[in-house]
């Protein structure tokens, strides 16, 4: 089947979802009204909090959820046949994506813009506090370990692609300097960039940097390790330094290779008229992991991913300028990135291999699946490339250079956000050293995911790819799991029905209990036992979850209102409030946001 | 016509990152020595002059210096409404997109530095009643 048919499909489903199901949940569920007065005017401030135009929030909105990780996971997912992964991928993003980051907005806007974090300890209880601290720190620490396996997969896959990279950190300084200096358009200095960063990768084609011979003489197995030591030795020092210095000048030069990305992809699979060469289902090994439960934590970003609430509750949620806006913002943040992931599977069914027989030399089993997945992304991409008459050579090297620096931002922002939530549990459990010392802060946040890239599986590539970005696919999933439930219990609270919201909740939380039970078993058969106390922490909080979903939403239940709550904005001044006051101030419901006053 | 002024936020704000997973977030609303104090920024107080003095129907936008999707072809439609053409509109268009910007409909009346919060006010006003 052609590429573009399937593309072309998924862009109609993706529209028929914004256009009936958004509406409906606009409706009837988060029940948006145009006339209540957002954080953004009632704090308006002109720093965090600032009414701001739909289309500009959608843009900061998208670029801060739309990354490498919708890459990782759909590459590995094709595993199981184009047809599992696409389905996960447009339900996914349809029905629970779209309801959690929309939702998560949504529920933001009216409890003065707090994040999700704050929002579980009110609306839930202040342990579901703990809980989000606990699971995202695991999250992080597992995304910091897959990003810098990916990164030392695809140094050693494709070394032409060091030189770019290692010479885009000083490009990047050099850049914010000069912005700074002269207070200049960051734009043609961040296009200067760009065209360098490309012409650099003629540079690094000609002369490929490998560490082999370093792996040799220090007696490491394989040379990816000594890649992952090196990029967590520069995020140490990375995420230390201010932001304008590196990590916004290249998030400048991001933001057009996402465009360059996309717009290669797209017009690449129309040119090429590429064919889907993996089968529908494939017919996998004995022994192989099951498409139930594992796809759906395969496939976090870009079919459901709690980091989008984070995102949702902690900046746009201050910039809303209307209530209505968190449809378009929200839900279509999810649809951008969806149709990520689906880019994605199309270059790893369509663009990497000519057969069939091809396709299935590269994803023979899963182990081989995982450990090959970002370098079948970056050679499906490289095809796509080809057909608008890039050099296959040179197109290969331009997607590991798109890829790698996703990813390295993305780890430098990781380990800064670690270094944050070690030191709030430093304060919550008053450990003055995590608190205060950065060094010892930004050392553990570190030195935990090292651990995690390295030790595992006992040096097996694709083994402990496959299982590290299961277990972070899992965290992800408890993430939006919490976020699900706080939403869910304010609908609930609203006497709203809140079926859109329960059965995504319950299907990732059986979905995530499933798989970490079935890869406990595994690791302890195995005899891995870094991963298996990993394996079982993860589902200790899962079980927390549930526990702690399943009390908070029986008592929402029985304290709902017998009329349910429309928006606030109807011009009577709290009109929530009003119809929430047999409810009780412990549980329902945090006060919500003024309503009545005219918005500027 | 409605009037819109842009602030063109400053390079050391906050932003940027990887995208999912890393993407622009702050996890705590509170917390200790690591949690999100505003910078006390100029666009801040810029803004907030112009907010309490300009009339509610004047759109005040503040974009990101990044957002290049949405400000080039702002700047390039005003540019051409007020009759700039060629180098004239590149050159508004590259002012425009300096960082702590203020533009009037079109019209760059701060590059690369914004006045003070009064001194704005009275270039923006002097600007509309231009209109």
């Amino acid at each position: 089947m052609p590429a573009f048919v399937v593309a072309a499909v998924v862009g109609v489903l993706f529209f028929l979802g914004y256009r009936y199901y958004s509406s409906y949940l606009a409706r009837k569920v988060y029940a948006l009204d145009p006339a209540f007065v957002t954080p953004a005017h009632e704090f308006d401030d002109g720093n965090d909090f600032v009414p701001t135009n739909k289309h500009v929030l959608f843009g900061h909105h998208f670029t801060s959820v739309a990354g490498a990780a919708p890459i990782v996971g759909p590459a590995i997912a094709v595993f199981w046949g184009w047809g599992p992964a696409l389905t996960w991928i447009v339900l996914g993003t349809i029905f629970a994506a779209g309801v959690h980051d929309f939702g998560a907005l949504a529920v933001s806007v009216r409890h003065k813009a707090k994040s999700i974090g704050t929002l579980a300890g009110d609306v839930i209880n202040g342990r579901a506090r703990m809980l989000f601290l606990a699971i995202i720190f695991f999250l992080l620490t597992l995304v910091n370990a897959v990003f810098a396996v990916v990164i030392g997969n695809l140094f050693v896959a494709q070394p032409g692609a060091v030189i770019p990279i290692v010479a885009e950190i000083p490009l990047a300084i050099a850049i914010g300097v000069y912005i700074y200096r002269t207070r200049s358009s960051a734009l043609i200095p961040s296009i200067v960039g760009v065209i360098v960063l490309y012409a650099l990768i003629l540079v690094g084609n000609e002369y490929p940097i490998t560490l082999d011979g370093l792996a040799d003489a220090l007696g490491v197995e394989q040379t990816r390790n000594v890649w992952v030591v090196l990029l967590f030795a520069y995020t140490w020092v990375a995420s230390r330094i201010p932001v304008w210095v590196l990590l916004q000048p290249r998030d400048y030069i991001n933001s057009h290779q996402l465009f360059i990305a996309l717009g290669v992809i797209g017009l690449g699979l129309i040119i090429g008229l590429n064919q889907i060469q993996a089968p529908a289902i494939n017919d996998v090994p004995e022994g192989s992991p099951s498409f139930f439960p594992f796809l759906f934590i395969t496939i976090a970003c870009g079919a459901i991913s709690g980091f989008h609430s984070l995102v949702s509750s902690g900046t746009t949620s201050k910039q809303l300028d209307k209530e209505t806006d968190a449809r378009y913002v929200g839900y279509m943040g999810a649809v951008g990135e969806g149709s990520l992931a689906t880019g994605a599977v199309l270059a790893a069914t369509a663009g990497v291999a000519a057969s069939q027989a091809e396709w299935e030399a590269l994803y023979p089993d899963f182990a081989t699946a995982s450990g090959g997945a970002v370098g079948n992304f970056v050679a499906g991409t490289a095809e796509f490339a080809n057909n608008i008459g890039i050099p296959l050579e040179l197109a290969g090297v331009f997607a590991a250079v798109v890829v790698i620096s996703f990813a390295a931002t993305t780890m430098d922002t990781g380990v800064r956000l670690q270094r944050y939530v070690i030191q709030e549990i430093g304060e919550l459990i008053k450990v003055r050293v995590l608190a205060r010392n950065l060094t010892v802060a930004t050392t553990l946040a570190v030195v935990i995911p090292l651990a995690m890239a390295l030790i595992p599986g006992d040096g097996e590539a694709g083994y402990t790819f496959g299982v590290l970005w299961q277990l972070f696919g899992t965290t992800n999933q408890l993430t939006a799991g919490l976020a699900l439930s706080v939403i869910a219990v304010w609908v609930t609270r609203r006497g709203r029905n809140a079926v859109a919201i329960l059965v995504p909740l319950v299907f990732l939380l059986a979905m995530t209990t499933w798989a970490l039970i079935l890869n406990l078993r595994n690791f302890v058969e195995d005899e891995q036992w870094v991963l298996a106390p990993l394996d079982a922490l993860i589902f200790v909080l899962a079980l927390w979850l549930m526990v702690e979903a399943a009390i908070a939403l029986r008592a929402a239940y029985r304290e709902r209102p017998p009329v349910p709550v429309d928006g606030a904005g109807t011009g009577e001044p709290d009109a929530v409030a009003q119809a929430n006051s047999g409810v009780g101030t412990s549980t329902a419901g945090p006060i919500e946001g003024p309503a009545g006053s005219p918005r500027r | 016509m409605t009037s819109r002024v842009i602030l063109v936020r400053g390079a050391r704000s906050a932003g940027g990152g990887g995208g999912c997973c890393s993407g622009d977030v702050r996890p705590f609303d509170e917390g200790g020595s690591h949690r999100h104090v505003p910078p006390d920024d100029a666009v801040g107080a810029v803004y907030r002059a112009l907010r309490a003095r300009l009339p509610a129907g004047v759109v005040i936008e503040v974009v990101s210096p990044s957002n290049w999707l949405w400000l080039v072809p702002a700047l390039v439609s005003a540019g051409r409404q007020r009759g700039l053409r060629g180098a004239a509109l590149r050159r508004s268009v590259r002012a425009g997109l300096a960082v702590e910007s203020l533009i009037v409909d079109g019209v760059v009346v701060a590059s690369g530095e914004l006045p003070g919060p009064a001194a704005a006010v009275a270039a923006v006003e002097a600007e509309l009643a231009l209109r």
